[in-house]
């Protein structure tokens, strides 16, 4: 179901909270704008919804459409669940670095192998450094394909100077880390 | 003052031993309320003349509204007015009232001010740290009871409807380099003041800034204020951001009515007049620093 809004006319918050309303009943809304700052701020209310967002010209107006196409993950499909899984080493547990380098690899290929995949997964500090090695890389982007959304901490990236080479995911900071801890259950390794 | 940097009064010498120190401010309804609007409108106007470390008197109602409006509305905001003057101790003059095709109601208000006191905000000095007296927001909250996201028992509009009064005299008792009332052009744009009027740079830690509950989720979502881009346009050539996300940004630009103070105070008196202003039941949080440097604003996490 799509709706369409004439938003000509009306100042801000209108737009926004005409749109944000229709969006709760429809997968798809247009909405008709004529100032820069409802573009920018539907925008913002396209991105915090993880919906798709598009603006074409029309005539001295702007016409925005905001869909659940596109990149937008829409609800997440049963083969993954809510759970957040955050590595922050190269070897699973303490004790042999040998035996944790092995535990690692078998941890990520089981958890690529078993429906329930992770909705996240996060690297940070030593977990980034899995991306070189490519049996861990290839669980990642095994995990990657179910849906699992991989996020690498920046600064961490940085400093092990794998910036470049991470494109399974995206660069995630503190910040972002902190707020999907408090929202979702994490699972540290 | 003169007319080089950009004051929240003008001070006037009269003879005798205070300065007057004068400002107006007025803008139209922020809340649907006309008893709240008219109460946030007072203590906005009345803010300047806080700002400037001096005391209010006398003020005069400027009111332009639709003539479609019910009459028990426009009492309303009037009588919002009159209790915050009240509070304030200043005398209502009278004031002017126009039929017009918006809304709008303020004050010009008359204060006096001790010379040696006055705060401005072209004198911090370097060292110097920033304290804050209300959290920041208030554009965005606006908007989002508008939206129907938040009621009129917020938090923002308490702080939107008190007064400056109680921080700025224990400012004035304790002695501070500057001050500023965070108004429209948002704490950012207030800094920058404070950074040009000084020629030095002011830090921010965004850590420590005080935001409205809901404010960033709000951001997020997209209801922002037209006042917030503006701001940044302005102001940005003069600012920069490290590791600050878009909403955290919209926040700093967020034009705010009826803010807090903005202090800048030398180090060793900025803990008495954090603990002062604390048991006066005012908020108070340290978000900074002055430093050397070209005059700009940097905010980091």
């Amino acid at each position: 179901m799509s709706s369409v809004i004439n938003a000509v006319g009306l100042a801000c918050p209108k737009p926004v909270i005409l749109a944000k309303r229709s969006l709760e009943s429809a997968i798809k809304v247009e909405i008709l704008v004529d100032n820069d700052i409802a573009v920018r701020n539907l925008e913002k209310l396209a991105r915090s919804l993880g919906k798709a967002f598009e603006v074409h010209q029309d005539g001295q107006n702007q016409r925005v459409l905001i869909s659940t196409t596109g990149e937008d993950r829409g609800p997440l499909p049963s083969i993954l669940s809510e759970s957040v899984v955050m590595i922050t080493t190269e070897l699973f547990g303490e004790g042999d670095p040998k035996l944790g380098a092995i535990l690692m690899r078998s941890f990520l290929y089981a958890l690529a192998e078993t429906e329930g995949y992770p909705g996240q997964l996060i690297l940070i500090n030593g977990g980034v450094r899995l991306i070189e090695n490519t049996e861990a890389l290839e669980s990642l982007e095994k995990l990657n394909e179910q849906g699992t959304k991989i996020l690498a901490c920046g600064t961490c990236l940085d400093f092990f100077d794998l910036k470049d080479k991470f494109t399974i995911g995206e660069v995630t900071n503190m910040y972002e880390i902190c707020t999907i801890m408090k929202e979702k259950p994490v699972s540290v390794i | 003052m003169g007319f080089e940097t950009s004051d929240d009064a003008a001070i006037l010498e009269v003879g005798g031993p205070q300065n007057l120190v004068q400002t107006v401010d007025f803008f139209g309804p922020v809340v649907d309320d006309p008893f709240l609007y008219g109460q946030i409108a007072a203590a906005n106007a009345l803010s300047d003349i806080y700002a400037m470390g001096g005391t209010p008197f006398s003020a005069l109602n400027i009111l332009a509204y639709p003539q479609c409006l019910e009459l028990r509305q426009v009492e309303g905001i009037l009588r919002g007015g009159l209790e915050k003057l009240t509070e304030a101790e200043v005398v209502l003059g009278g004031g002017h009232s126009i039929t017009s095709n918006e809304l709008f109601y303020g004050l010009s208000v008359t204060g006096w001010v001790n010379p040696e006191n006055i705060t401005r905000n072209s004198s911090a000095h370097i060292g110097d740290h920033l304290i804050i007296t209300k959290p920041i927001g208030s554009g965005v909250v606006i908007n989002a009871i508008q939206a129907g996201l938040a009621e009129l028992d917020h938090e923002a509009l308490h702080y939107m409807c008190t007064l400056n009064k109680t921080a700025a005299q224990i400012m004035v008792e304790i002695g501070v380099h500057a001050c500023t009332d965070i108004t429209g052009f948002g704490l950012i744009g207030h800094c920058v003041e404070l950074a040009k009027g000084g020629a030095h740079r002011v830090n921010l830690i965004w850590g420590e800034v005080p935001i409205f509950q809901g404010a960033l989720p709000w951001a997020e979502m997209g209801l922002v204020p037209s006042g917030t881009y503006k701001n940044r346009d302005y102001f940005q050539k003069d600012v920069h951001l490290t590791d600050i996300t878009e909403p955290e940004e919209d926040l700093l630009f967020d034009p705010q009515t009826s803010g807090g103070l903005l202090i800048a105070v030398s180090k060793s008196k900025a803990n008495r007049l954090v603990t002062c202003l604390g048991n006066a039941g005012v908020m108070a949080r340290t978000i900074g620093y002055i430093d050397q440097g070209t005059p700009s604003v940097h905010v980091r996490r």
